[in-house]
């Protein structure tokens, strides 16, 4: 048994092993104790190579007990599946950090719009002329509305990626810390927020996509895109290994609250199934698509907030069902 | 084949509870130390492994968790098994025993 009146760790190491524990986060509630028992551990196993028969540095003996110890993202995989209740709290918390930050984003993103359509809507090739006469210079509007998505989307990846760099330095990210009352405000807010947004970006849109339908096309699908690349960029900051089953399920859940959301907005759009393949049909989708992306597509503004709501908390009862519950099962049959 | 790891794998549990019937209440880095010392070398845990497997013989009742204050100043994590425990370490236990045996018969009879 390790002498209990050795001397004191230094500052720097006892850093470094506090560091090493936080990796292995839990959940809320949960995570202190895990802490401060594993630190303990790695006290006591640092302390038996620093006084033992074969004393080795400090820096040496870290080195044995941080190798000793395994790796702290496997042995946080171990605990997760024994606290399922708190792993799952994390997980949702994480889903609602990142809902809130693409409302805010595309948010960002409306208000930016706006902007730029002002410039659009000055120009003379909006009133006058089809778009391949566009005079030089007028078309920078046109791709500021395209690449408004892709930095949106970008952006987003950005502040996950820094997020989780200080959750992998075992620094305590804000989601973690607030209260579940606070964090579901934060993404209330970030919801309603940025469904007012639309309200001043969609009409002002409208009378260009109900006129000129085919030139918006590439921004339909682009919009489009970008739903798809959110719905990757939230699976991998929800999941550290992309490529498992459970992953690309919550990827074709996520898709598939996003269709069925469209198909039950759009209802007033649908074309007869015989007009399915008719070139017509896609103009009227392509229209259908923005017209439902906004505002103006539902019947009010607090339906399309409620639509909103219904995709996230379909999202949310598929991870829950597809990650959390299957690993609950798998921890209660090992 | 299955490594010796594998092998193990399934009596982690029973090892633990083993451990804190004999020795009495203590605590993650002495259980580990104890269990590698009676390996002699066939297993070397990766000692963050035992938490999770503490943590759920805690959660089914088996052992007890309290915190003590060393004279270090810190406090340990303590664990000890309860009534429950030491029923499934006999029965476990037993049926560890019968499953070995038959094990080692059936070697035996292929090796005679």
């Amino acid at each position: 048994m390790p002498d209990e009146r050795r001397r004191e760790l230094s500052a720097d190491t006892a850093a470094r092993i506090e560091a090493l524990c936080r990796r292995v986060a839990v959940g809320r509630g949960v995570d202190e104790a895990v802490r401060r028992e594993l630190c303990g551990h790695m006290a006591d196993k640092l302390a038996a190579y620093v006084e033992g028969r074969e004393p080795v540095s400090e820096e040496d003996a870290l080195l044995l007990v941080e190798r000793h110890f395994g790796e702290p993202e496997a042995v946080g995989e171990g605990m997760r599946r024994v606290h399922v209740r708190a792993a799952a709290d994390t997980v949702a918390r994480r889903l609602a950090a990142v809902f809130a930050l693409s409302c805010l984003l595309e948010l960002g993103r409306n208000l930016s719009t706006y902007v730029v359509w002002r410039q659009v809507d000055w120009t003379a090739a909006y009133h006058h002329l089809p778009p391949m006469n566009l005079p030089a210079g007028q078309w920078v509007p046109f791709v500021g509305l395209a690449v408004l998505p892709v930095m949106v989307v970008g952006a987003m990846w950005g502040i996950l990626a820094w997020w989780r760099r200080r959750v992998r330095r075992g620094e305590r990210v804000w989601y973690a810390d607030w209260s579940w009352w606070s964090v579901a405000a934060v993404a209330a807010i970030a919801l309603v927020e940025e469904e007012w947004g639309r309200t001043i970006v969609v009409p002002s849109l409208e009378g260009w996509l109900r006129n000129y339908s085919h030139h918006a096309a590439a921004y339909a699908m682009l919009d489009q895109a970008m739903a798809l690349m959110t719905a990757l960029v939230w699976i991998w900051w929800c999941s550290s290994r992309p490529v498992r089953w459970s992953s690309w399920s919550v990827v074709a859940g996520f898709v598939g609250a996003l269709a069925w959301l469209g198909w039950m907005a759009g209802r007033d759009w649908r074309m007869p199934p015989e007009l399915w393949w008719a070139p017509e049909w896609w103009t009227r989708y392509v229209e259908w698509v923005l017209w439902w992306g906004g505002f103006a597509g539902a019947s009010s503004y607090a339906w399309a907030v409620a639509w909103r709501t219904v995709t996230v908390v379909v999202a949310l009862l598929l991870w829950w069902l597809v990650v959390v519950v299957r690993r609950g099962r798998d921890a209660a049959t090992a | 084949m299955a490594s010796t790891k594998e092998l193990m794998g399934a009596s982690t549990g029973l090892m633990v509870l083993g451990v804190l019937a004999r020795g009495g209440a203590s605590y993650g880095y002495e259980i580990v130390r104890r269990v590698n010392e009676e390996a002699s070398g066939l297993l070397v845990w990766q000692e963050g492994t035992l938490y999770p497997v503490l943590h759920k013989l805690e959660k089914q009742g088996l052992v007890r968790a309290e915190w003590r204050a060393v004279e270090s100043g810190r406090e340990r994590k303590y664990y000890q098994v309860t009534a429950k425990g030491r029923t499934t370490l006999r029965e476990e236990g037993e049926r560890f025993a019968a499953v070995s045996g038959l094990v080692l018969r059936v070697i035996g009879a292929s090796h005679a």
